[in-house]
């Protein structure tokens, strides 16, 4: 589905962000993308979609070039920027004329998103909140239907509630043909809804695994006391004692900790998986 | 082909420039026709005569001014950072999106323009009887090439020439320029004509000082001799090269840099 190989670029007058960056994903997963202010997540998106060209190197999406900006491409993509914009119409004027440019758009399936997120066709986009207006699109975004769906901070300025929903519309929503990528610095909103984490640093890819690999090869503790420290990976001081990391002991699977992993591959402790 | 232009995307991708604009177009042509109209009933009202030759030149005029807030508007997506990335997503080609652009900001602005015209000198002309009778004339039918009617058709595509290429590159200043777009534009069509009389006035220095006075630069004007009679002058003629090579050279060159187009 995406072929990244040798990706070069910078930001004009800025040093280089990404130097021979090398990543393959395949369609049917949701992806975590984390990293740190800065890391070039949104800009790795920018570059999926088109908005940015490489220096050199090559980005190939189910055969298309991004930078192209070839429509067959563009329908069977949408990218929900952190602050999206939205003309200043009512919601169903927005839906009546935006949605047949999306081959696949099932109006159905919007109109069940957002009654869930309670939006009302009836609202104008510029009369509502931020997060109303995020909610929206992201409704929008997954009624397109689009092979890939690039979602850049999703959770911001959503409620508790909203993001609860979020993670419910999102996995009902998605089928196997369909790549997701999740880039966000907010890890706990999305940890229970990916199956793949890729954190970048610095624009390169320090972590790159599967969810259930991860399980499979690491445990993630709360402990009073550290007693063995040359089985723990990582550590972090909480009310009870410790959150920790060890290797996986006696095939005990433990659900992972998405934080304390980001919190320990940030601090350059080396996991084996 | 499909790739660059398919006109039920097309006609969709219009439609749906229409559907979140109709408003700002709406505004903009009362606004247009409000000022036609009082431009229009003061001319009336400090002139005795309003003949083909007056309403041509206001009507000139005015659209010089319109198209610089009309066309040189244009791409209002491309002024914001969220909104580019939102115009450079939206699934129809770059050149689909370049066509809509073109035929409203240009071409359909070009044909209201016309009709506003026509309407707010009818409602000036109306307005003017309401208020000052006594000064009563009749308004002859106004025609964009009336004033022109009787020059040698040479002359008459001078000023429209001047105008295409004025029209194009406001619309490419609207795509190259993201902040103060219009100022930007604006300066750009004034210092590219300026930048060319600068250059002429240098050469005529370097290669006629002699013939060169002041700030006129050595234009030698001969007429072109055909079939027994004396044709156009090359003047004439280097005006209308220039800005038909302008107009030219600025339609796919605003093509490629929206093409280009990044955040």
């Amino acid at each position: 589905m995406i072929t990244i190989e040798n990706l070069n670029f910078n930001h004009s007058k800025e040093k280089q962000l990404f130097q021979d960056l090398t990543l393959q994903l395949n369609s049917g997963n949701i992806v975590g993308l984390l990293g740190k202010n800065g890391a070039g997540k949104s800009t790795l998106l920018q570059l999926l979609s088109g908005l940015l060209s490489q220096k050199s190197g090559n980005i190939d999406i189910n055969g298309f070039e991004p930078y192209d900006k070839n429509p067959n491409f563009l329908s069977d993509l949408y990218l929900v920027t952190d602050e999206p914009y939205v003309p200043n119409i009512k919601i169903k004027s927005f839906i009546k004329n935006f949605a047949p440019l999306y081959p696949n758009f099932d109006v159905e399936k919007l109109k069940n998103i957002l009654i869930e997120f309670q939006l009302d066709e009836n609202m104008k986009l510029d009369k509502i909140s931020y997060g109303q207006r995020k909610k929206f699109i992201i409704a929008f975004a997954l009624a397109t239907n689009s092979k890939l769906l690039l979602l850049d901070e999703p959770t911001n300025g959503l409620d508790i509630p909203s993001k609860k929903i979020f993670r419910k519309v999102l996995i009902e929503s998605i089928n196997e043909d369909q790549l997701v990528m999740i880039s966000t610095h907010q890890v706990k909103d999305i940890e229970t809804i990916i199956d793949k984490i890729i954190v970048i640093d610095h624009g390169r890819i320090t972590f790159n695994h599967d969810l259930y690999e991860i399980a499979e090869k690491l445990q993630f503790k709360k402990v009073p006391s550290i007693h063995n420290e040359d089985q723990v990976f990582y550590s972090e001081k909480c009310p009870e004692g410790y959150h920790i990391i060890t290797p996986v002991n006696k095939n005990e699977e433990t659900e992972v900790d998405m934080e304390l992993l980001f919190n320990a591959i940030n601090n350059n402790i080396a996991i084996h998986i | 082909m499909e790739k660059y232009f398919n006109l039920t995307r097309f006609s969709k991708y219009f439609r749906y420039n229409l559907s979140i604009h109709y408003k700002a177009y709406f505004i903009t042509c009362i606004i247009l026709l409000i000022g036609l109209v009082c431009t229009n009933y003061i001319y009336l009202c400090s002139n005795h005569e309003y003949k083909a030759n007056t309403h041509v030149t206001i009507y000139t005029l005015s659209y010089c001014l319109s198209a610089i807030l009309v066309i040189g508007t244009g791409f209002p997506e491309l002024r914001t950072k969220s909104k580019t990335i939102y115009f450079l997503t939206i699934p129809a080609s770059v050149f689909e999106k370049y066509l809509v652009q073109f035929f409203i900001r240009t071409i359909c602005f070009t044909i209201i323009y016309h009709v506003l015209f026509w309407v707010s000198l009818k409602l000036a002309h109306h307005f003017y009887m309401l208020t000052d009778y006594k000064k009563h004339f009749a308004i002859y039918d106004y025609n964009f090439f009336s004033a022109l009617e009787n020059s040698r058709p040479m002359q008459m595509y001078v000023p429209i020439s001047l105008i295409i290429a004025m029209c194009l590159m406001l619309f490419t200043g609207s795509i190259i320029y993201k902040k103060h777009t219009l100022f930007k534009t604006v300066f750009t069509v004034i210092a590219i004509p300026f930048g060319i009389y600068v250059i002429l006035l240098i050469y005529s220095y370097i290669f006629h000082p002699g013939a060169t006075d002041d700030f006129y630069p050595t234009l030698y004007n001969r007429y072109l001799y055909d079939g027994g009679i004396y044709g156009y002058g090359t003047r004439l003629i280097l005006i209308i090269t220039i800005t038909s090579f302008t107009s030219l050279l600025l339609i796919p060159f605003a093509y490629f840099k929206l093409k280009e187009k990044e955040l």
